[in-house]
């Protein structure tokens, strides 16, 4: 009883990091890092996405309904729902980048 | 074979119909001791020597054969000396690059017809970006002196009409005191501001052929002094400038030389103005702090909070003053995006120069005040009549604004540092970890970036200190690709007698279409430290076929077909070793970067061309 609780609980596990994987694979084809950056750093056409503060109801919605910007609306027939979910759980799992200050070659 | 048998030979195995004054079956009989004591192509090298021109770019063509023979055994291949291209688009853009450092032409050689065909896109590059190339077509106008068919292919009637939209002069001279007159008349129109590319024909008879003519003479180079803005316009200009509450300057093609850079930190500053610069030229020294954010678009800034705008030599200052529907939704509808009551003034030599074909002179600007003339050339009259209309009161009110100015900029400058840390570790290596690991190798040298930026979203321009007209060359102009390695080859080619490390951060696409410009930098040893951000995809192409995808509801995911390069992957280092470079990588840890870019430095400090391939992000 007790392998098969942990059993599922490693798979429910597992389950989540090939989401953020399949999220990055999507990041890559559906080109959100053509103006987001390659790691949701942001770029010049858009803002970071990374340590984003929306929740996955926030995120989908701009995704389907973006404000009037260079952000093209992606329909559930071209990003489904599940994707949405990928993406987003690619977009949270990026981790947070070291403080500025313990980056030699970025300080002042 | 001797010339006669050559003759006898072509003419016989291709039963070509000899002329008719020959009769069939004889062979049409080369005069004897022709060779000439000293051919016109000598005197026209030696106009050419008068404009003080040091390069001569070309890739061989037997057209202007002529000159090339002067300019060796003549001239001594100096001034100009000449340099093998394997490409006459790179010929062109080579002399673009050296334009943006040195401020003065290079000479390009090309054939009228192909090697004109080859060039035309550099030369158009050159002409949206107000940028002086002298180029000498050679062309065989006289059907008696054709001899082939390869000299029929390679001649034409009026040659220059091909590149004529996108030239400021051109002329085709018929004698050698004419091509003498025109050579010179086409160097000083080239560098009257707006400066731009310049061609003279050199006809093959008159460069071949015995000189002839008595009294032969070089006119005097007499250089114009730029056009400046007239002067009740300037102090109408500054009048509202010191009035306004938030002015905001755009420089585009603004500064010519480092005197211009100089001038506009004097304006900026008396203004306590924010500059948002294109990044077309090396304007305004990035680590000032009236410089404008860097980490939007450069050539789109965010002017919206402007009362009055200053616009030097902005480029598409219409596109950057509106909104328009973005691509991802149907219909076109615009709108200002200035304050209501903003006050635009424009301050360009461009007006002076436009053609009607090409449509690079962007939309109309209902500007307030539209002052025609050199902005640089312009600059001192308007510090002069702002410093007379600065009142205390004025004064007060500017110092609070500059404050504001700083504030925002201190701000954004922190921003980009914590954008760059994140990915910082990651393969493929960030644009910001490679433009800080080569900031960090070569902040203190004396250096210069001799390629455009943007293509790393512009992290140099935000992370380094440019402080110098040199060290920064800005863009192509025309968006024409295969620019960038020629260009920043001939840029290094201006830095090499300055001792300057000329840095080339290079885009992979571009350098596929003509890496034979690697090869003239081994030839003539340019040093320069070629870093490839080898993204493997034409990713700004990539993002509009996805997006189209998108709005259609159909398919983001196939925008890689036909843009991505990929499968198999190009191997750079090993196409530049083919070349005769020094070349490491792919290199895909950003741990790595640091010690291969010392290597690399080392070698180029030597005087040679380096490559480091790269494993970038795509942005
Ligand atoms: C062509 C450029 C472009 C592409 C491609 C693009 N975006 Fe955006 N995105 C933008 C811009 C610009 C904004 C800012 C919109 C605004 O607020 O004006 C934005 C905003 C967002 C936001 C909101 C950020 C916030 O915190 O407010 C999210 C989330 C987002 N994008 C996700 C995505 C995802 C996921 C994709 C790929 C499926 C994508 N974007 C593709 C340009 C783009």
């Amino acid at each position: 009883m007790r392998r098969i609780i942990l059993f599922t609980l490693a798979s429910a596990l597992w389950a989540q990091s090939p989401n953020a994987k399949n999220g990055q694979r999507l990041f890559e084809i559906k080109a959100c890092y053509q103006c987001h950056g390659w790691q949701g750093q942001g770029g010049l056409a858009g803002p970071r996405l990374a340590q984003t503060k929306l929740n996955l109801q926030g995120f989908v919605a701009i995704l389907r309904n973006p404000p009037p910007s260079q952000m093209p609306p992606y329909r559930a027939t071209v990003l489904t729902d599940a994707e949405a979910a990928d993406l987003f759980a690619f977009i949270q799992s990026i981790p947070a980048p070291p403080p500025v200050d313990t980056i030699p070659l970025l300080k002042n | 074979m001797n010339r006669r048998g050559f003759l006898k030979g072509a003419g016989a195995a291709a039963g070509i119909a000899m002329a008719p004054q020959v009769a069939v079956g004889q062979t049409p009989v080369p005069v004897e001791g022709t060779t000439p004591v000293k051919p016109g192509s000598d005197f026209m090298v030696e106009v050419i020597r008068s404009l003080g021109i040091e390069y001569c770019a070309a890739n061989p063509g037997s057209s202007f054969r002529g000159i090339h023979e002067s300019l060796l055994n003549y001239a001594g291949n100096k001034m100009p000396e000449l340099l093998t291209c394997l490409h006459e688009e790179s010929s062109v853009a080579m002399a673009h690059g050296y334009s943006k450092i040195e401020g003065k032409p290079m000479m390009v050689m090309v054939h009228g017809t192909v090697g004109l065909q080859h060039a035309s896109m550099a030369i158009y590059n050159a002409w949206c970006d107000r940028v002086p190339v002298y180029i000498i077509a050679g062309n065989i106008l006289d059907v008696n002196y054709r001899r082939g068919n390869a000299e029929w292919v390679h001649s034409v009637q009026d040659c220059a009409a091909m590149v004529r939209d996108y030239t400021k002069w051109d002329d085709n001279p018929v004698s050698l005191s004419h091509f003498a007159e025109s050579a010179v008349r086409a160097y000083k129109i080239s560098m009257t501001p707006p400066y731009e590319p310049v061609l003279i024909v050199a006809d093959g008879k008159l460069q071949e052929e015995p000189i002839e003519e008595k009294n032969l003479r070089i006119p005097k180079l007499v250089m114009t002094a730029p056009p400046q803005g007239d002067t009740a316009a300037v102090k109408e200009a500054a009048r509202m400038l010191v009035a306004a509450e938030n002015p905001v300057i755009v420089a585009g093609r603004m500064a010519r030389s480092q005197h211009g850079m100089e001038l506009l930190v004097e304006l900026a500053e008396f203004l306590q103005a924010r500059v948002q610069d294109q990044r077309l030229r090396m304007n305004f020294p990035t680590a000032h702090p009236l410089y404008g954010n860097p980490g939007t678009l450069p050539l789109n800034p965010n002017v919206t909070d402007a009362d009055v705008l200053l616009a030097l030599e902005a480029q598409d200052l219409w596109n950057f003053t509106h909104r328009m529907t973005p691509l991802n939704r149907f219909g076109m509808e615009s709108q200002s995006t200035l304050k209501p009551g903003a006050k635009v003034i424009t301050v360009s030599a461009v007006d002076l120069s436009h053609k009607s074909n090409y449509q690079d002179f962007g939309r109309y600007i209902e500007a307030d005040l539209a002052i025609t003339g050199d902005a640089e050339a312009t600059l001192p009259a308007l510090i002069e009549e702002v410093k007379r209309a600065l009142t205390a009161d004025r004064r007060r009110a500017i110092q609070d604004r500059g404050r504001k100015v700083v504030e925002a900029n201190n701000e954004s400058r922190k921003r980009h540092r914590e954008q760059a840390a994140v990915g910082w570790n990651s393969s493929p290596i960030s644009t910001a970890r490679l433009s800080a690991e080569i900031w960090a190798q070569v902040k203190n040298e004396d250096w210069s970036l001799v390629s455009w930026d943007r293509m790393l979203s512009s992290w140099p321009t935000r992370l380094w200190d440019f402080s110098k007209h040199y060290q920064f060359i800005g863009t192509h102009g025309g968006s024409g690709i295969g620019y960038g390695l020629p260009a920043a080859v001939g840029a290094s080619i201006a830095n090499k007698k300055h001792g300057r490390l000329s840095i080339n951060i290079q885009t992979d696409g571009d350098l596929c279409y003509a890496p034979g410009a690697l090869w003239t930098a081994a030839h003539h040893q340019i040093p320069m430290l070629n870093i490839m951000h080898n993204n493997r995809a034409y990713h700004e192409e990539r993002m509009y076929i996805a997006l189209l995808g998108a709005k259609y509801d159909r398919s983001p995911e196939t925008s890689d077909i036909g843009t991505a390069l990929k499968g198999p992957n190009i191997d750079y280092a090993s196409i530049a070793k083919g070349f005769g470079l020094y070349a490491e990588g792919p290199i895909e840890n950003p741990n790595d970067l640091a010690p291969a870019i010392r290597r690399g430095i080392e070698r180029v400090k030597k005087g040679e061309p380096v490559l480091i391939d790269v494993i970038t992000q795509p942005r």
